[in-house]
């Protein structure tokens, strides 16, 4: 059979453009921005490049007590369909995303330690829709080694 | 008058003179206004005080009151000591009571097995290795705020 030439395909490559693009914009790859947070009353310790919470974020931890919530690092985690992908938020801890495909986002936070596995700590669901217009998703709870302070990890995608 | 006098018609007042005192008081009042006026001041403040005087009832404490309970359920066993009708239905019901509640206990024991199937799934599926059972958290939403916090114990 003698291959197509000339305006045919032409045609069949403007088709298979109409009938791809839609499914590449949707395929687009979902992100969310998470921050590890710490609240504490204590000021700022000196040589350490943290930053204060933006005012929208810290408007919706207002009913938390501490004063000060200083930002430690701020991640871009990818929320794949399939396999999660392993996201560092300190040496300590570190989250991964994965789309359940149902409208939901499942979050996992996990523990690190050095020489062993990541030790999974709280797995979550929220709204991947919620996520994505910009609602927050925060995983927090006690210091364990400062007395009083706390660790936030904030979600969102809408950022 | 006499400091001693005065507490003499104070003691009077309060009732506290034996009957020969007493007369002497009373005799004294008689003659002397001043007297008679201060046990007739005495006896209004003692009146008023009595008539106006707040009265405090210390609350009844917990275990007070538990106790009181229990007292009370002891005293109530004791007067009616329960009995038991012998009828079929109590004779069926006594060994279907302890039946229901082991079947209760299997399908508790079978729980934690269909859990771990699920983890041993996860797992699989997953990067990461087996872990252990997750923390529990205390889940704070807010739809005004667009929020939702789980706060991890």
């Amino acid at each position: 059979m003698r291959p197509l030439t000339g305006w045919p395909v032409l045609v069949y490559r403007c088709l298979l453009a109409t009938l791809l693009l839609p499914a590449a914009v949707l395929a687009e790859e979902f992100k969310v921005e998470a921050r590890l947070v710490w609240g504490t009353n204590q000021p700022k310790p000196a040589g350490k490049p943290f930053t204060a919470l933006d005012d929208p974020s810290r408007d919706k931890v207002r009913q938390f007590k501490w004063t000060n919530y200083w930002v430690v690092n701020t991640v871009i985690s990818p929320v794949p369909r399939g396999k999660p992908q392993l996201v560092n938020l300190s040496s300590k801890c570190a989250i991964d995303v994965i789309d359940l495909g149902n409208g939901n986002v499942e979050i996992r936070l996990f523990e690190l330690k050095e020489g062993a596995e990541p030790k999974l700590v709280k797995p979550v669901q929220h709204s991947r829709k919620a996520l994505k217009n910009g609602e927050y998703c925060i995983l927090a709870g006690d210091d364990k080694k400062v007395w009083d302070d706390a660790w936030f990890v904030i979600l969102t995608g809408g950022r | 008058m006499k400091t001693e006098t005065c507490l003499e018609i104070q003691a009077y007042v309060d009732g506290e003179l034996d009957a020969s005192r007493r007369a002497t008081v009373e005799h004294l009042c008689a003659t002397d206004p001043e007297a008679r006026q201060l046990s007739e001041g005495l006896a209004a403040l003692r009146s008023a005080v009595r008539a106006h005087e707040p009265e405090f009832q210390v609350p009844e404490t917990r275990e007070f009151y538990w106790s009181q309970i229990q007292r009370r359920m002891s005293a109530a066993s004791a007067a009616a000591p329960v009995t038991v009708a012998g009828s079929a239905w109590t004779q069926w019901m006594r060994w279907l009571v302890p039946l229901a509640g082991a079947a209760a206990v299997v399908s508790l024991l079978t729980l934690p097995s269909r859990e771990g199937q699920a983890t041993a799934t996860l797992a699989s599926m997953s990067p990461t290795p087996a872990y252990a059972a997750p923390a529990s958290s205390i889940i704070y939403r807010s739809d005004t705020d667009g929020v939702t916090v789980h706060w991890i114990n």
